[in-house]
């Protein structure tokens, strides 16, 4: 289910794995993980004190959205030189992404 | 405005405790003078991470044991036959795969496990026993993006590609032989049940799908559709056709969205922290595990339900 808050803290930090979020996260707020190790949050102090428990990086909305359409764009490159065997079997060329 | 009573058949009950209640009961307790009911929610939360990210690999097991193996690594394409044990904490690197080999299908359990075709038209079954894979009995028809369900000794293996198949294959535990046929070919699906009470969960038929069919051991019925047509998804393949779980898959574009089913029909509920498709999933509709996937990652992601009693507000 989508987020409705409108307001969003963009991060990068690596998935360190258990505990990285947690059930009681999931219940206070939306986050969305995309390629690059960024994170989209509602910007609300619960998220706030996620990202602060992770050492996440703060971005701007457009830092961010540049790390995901560096590596989606490199990634469609890879995609669109493979062969039409190879593009026929694969699951497509990856989708364009952009941030809420 | 419509009473309670209109629209559920009873009146509110007043009890002077908190029962032992099912999900959406409301009640009175009439000791704190509290309108009170009973709710569950799932959500996903981080897991231990996988050591090789992988997609196009095969679950089986639980959220507390479970099972992946194989797919095929990024930089792609470099297949794998890497097997790995989950304990609800960490991954373990277990016993190889004889056959490296991705969108291959899993079912069973940690300390038993059946996997069966995968790459192009591999027809190669697997079982492993908790330390080892033993090869066993061919499926007749090669494919790979089929789904699958039950144990190795009474498995189920259906649909996939090329095309979209419709053809489902019954596994006594040293041969497989030819069940019913889907009534809509499908790849790229999800599974869940045992041999004689299985779901095969949208896919690719050949657009991106809804449908949903159910199997009995002798006919597969088409049931209720999801609320989100998808290939690539995840699935509670533990579950039972009237309980399960789909999760992820391609809309086109990666989905984080979440299914409960009932055995009537499907409710979304909370999405993944990611979105992503042709992940490893297995576990039951209240405690599944996600494990890596596309866009490339090594994350786990847990599904738990938690049940609670609320406190209505009442104006």
């Amino acid at each position: 289910m989508a987020t409705d808050k409108g307001f969003f803290n963009y991060w990068v930090v690596a998935n360190s794995g258990k505990g990285f979020i947690t059930h009681t996260d999931s219940r206070k707020f939306w986050i969305r993980g995309y390629p690059g190790n960024v994170w989209v949050c509602d910007d609300i102090p619960e998220s706030r004190d996620w990202g602060a428990r992770n050492s996440a990086a703060t971005k701007t909305k457009s830092q961010a959205q540049t790390i995901v359409t560096n590596i989606v764009e490199a990634q469609q490159a890879t995609w669109d030189d493979l062969s039409d065997e190879d593009k026929a079997a694969s699951t497509g060329r990856p989708a364009t992404i952009t941030l809420p | 405005m419509a009473t309670y009573k209109e629209i559920r058949g009873v009146n509110i009950q007043s009890l002077e405790a908190d029962p032992t209640a099912v999900e959406g009961e409301v009640w009175y307790n009439a000791s704190t003078s509290k309108l009170k009911m009973f709710q569950s929610s799932g959500s996903w939360a981080s897991g231990g991470n996988i050591n090789a990210n992988r997609n196009g690999l095969a679950a089986a097991g639980t959220q507390t044991a479970g099972l992946i193996n194989g797919g095929d690594t990024a930089p792609s394409p470099a297949v794998v036959g890497n097997s790995e044990e989950y304990d609800g904490s960490s991954w373990t690197e277990g016993s190889n795969l004889n056959s490296a080999r991705y969108n291959h299908a899993g079912a069973g359990t940690q300390t038993a496990g059946i996997f069966v075709a995968g790459d192009a038209t591999l027809t190669v079954t697997e079982t492993y026993n908790g330390s080892s894979y033993t090869e066993t009995g061919d499926l007749n028809t090669g494919r790979n993006v089929l789904a699958a369900a039950g144990t190795t000794t009474a498995a189920l293996a259906f649909g996939g590609t090329p095309g979209s198949k419709n053809e489902s294959e019954e596994f006594n535990g040293s041969s497989w032989t030819e069940g019913d046929n889907l009534n809509t070919g499908s790849n790229a699906l999800a599974g869940a049940g045992i041999q004689t009470a299985a779901l095969a969960i949208a896919g690719k038929r050949p657009g991106f799908s809804a449908e949903v069919e159910s199997y009995d051991g002798s006919s597969w019925t088409e049931i209720t559709n999801m609320n989100t047509a998808r290939s690539h998804l995840g699935s509670g393949q533990v579950g039972t056709t009237t309980s399960t779980l789909a999760f992820g898959g391609q809309e086109p574009a990666a989905s984080a969205k979440t299914e409960e089913w009932d055995g009537s029909s499907w409710t979304e509920s909370g999405d993944l922290n990611a979105a992503r498709y042709s992940m490893g999933g297995s576990g039951t509709q209240t405690a599944a595990f996600s494990a890596g996937g596309t866009p490339a990652t090594v994350a786990t992601e847990e599904w738990n339900v938690s049940t609670s009693v609320e406190t209505i507000a009442v104006d």
